[in-house]
């Protein structure tokens, strides 16, 4: 389970060592689900573990460090306690692909993906995590399943499958508009990626 | 995966509403109109392509119900619509979402609207 109480004493200046070490733990769990899937870069094998972990906890410093001084940890303090984890979450996961972008920057696809990740990540934001499974199985599937479909699998209604659709719709189209087929095939397919990572490390926090 | 697909399903599903100015239609359901008239307009179909769409003009003119008239009314309070299946029209998706979304504060047909929608097209179409 999440422990939100955690994220809270960071917001209030009061991390315990019990929250540094979950924190630091999570933080951890998320950082090598990206190393196995390569958007991170891996430790090099000849590196101890010890010189790792000091690379990591230094990553994880690095990391609160920006959450200060983006006044994220303000914004955290605002949302409600079922969310704050969540936001943590993608949090990390825009400041690895940042990272991501920074280092490939030669690239013109990451060039490209550079510029759609503050309007993937709020789209993200945006989305119910409860609701995130569903909306990969319904948008993110080829072939594109039927509602009726749907909602057999996930024993809901058609009308809540409907209402989970037209607010991710609503969403996406308030946050991005494309310019053209092509742009927006691009676009889908970086927010499909973005999304299964999401869903991927809710699965393992939760 | 083809996300051509996606973007169709996502950016201009079927059963999504547009405010569409006359000007887009080249038949006589919009002559003598002036271009800047806007009324509603339905994608009634996502062609094979995934990019180009059936566009059916909707009027708030009493139609006799027929089985190329889907008729509806998009919420309790508002008037009754008539979209004219056969008036439709291809069009583009790119074209399609640079028009503003929605009609009447509804951006798409609700889950019954929509087989609805898809039973009538059946009807009025084969």
């Amino acid at each position: 389970m999440s422990h939100p109480k955690y994220i809270n004493e960071l917001t209030k200046n009061t991390l315990s060592k019990k929250g540094y070490g979950y924190l630091l733990s999570l933080f951890l769990r998320i950082f090598s689900s990206y190393s196995s899937s390569g958007s991170i870069p891996k430790a090099q094998s000849d590196v101890s573990e010890t010189s790792n972990q000091k690379e990591n906890t230094a990553l994880f410093h690095g990391f609160l460090k920006s959450l200060i001084g983006s006044n994220s940890l303000k914004y955290i303090a605002k949302i409600p306690d079922s969310y704050k984890i969540y936001f943590f979450i993608n949090k990390l996961i825009q400041s690895f692909s940042k990272e991501e972008s920074i280092t490939s920057a030669d690239d013109k696809t990451n060039l490209q993906i550079s510029s759609f990740q503050d309007q993937i990540t709020e789209i993200a934001n945006a989305i119910e995590y409860s609701t995130l499974p569903i909306i990969l199985d319904l948008f993110f599937v080829d072939p594109i399943p039927s509602i009726d479909e749907i909602s057999a699998k996930y024993s809901k209604s058609p009308e809540r499958i409907t209402n989970i659709t037209a607010t991710f719709r609503r969403e996406l189209a308030r946050i991005y508009q494309p310019k053209n087929m092509e742009e927006g095939a691009v676009f889908l397919e970086e927010l499909h990626h973005y999304l299964v990572k999401i869903n991927k490390i809710n699965t393992s926090v939760n | 995966m083809d996300y051509t697909k996606t973007y169709a399903f996502i950016f201009a599903p079927e059963g999504s509403l547009w405010k569409a100015p006359n000007r887009i239609w080249k038949t006589e359901f919009a002559r003598n109109k002036p271009a800047e008239d806007f009324h509603p307009a339905l994608v009634q179909r996502i062609k094979r392509d995934n990019y180009t769409l059936q566009l059916a003009p909707g009027t708030s003119k009493s139609y006799e119900q027929g089985s190329c008239i889907f008729k509806i009314k998009l919420r309790p309070s508002f008037i009754t619509s008539y979209f004219l299946l056969m008036f439709s029209m291809p069009y583009v998706i790119d074209d399609l979402i640079k028009l503003k979304r929605g009609w009447a504060n509804i951006n798409e047909l609700n889950y019954q609207q929509k087989k609805d929608l898809i039973w009538q097209i059946k009807m009025c179409k084969g």
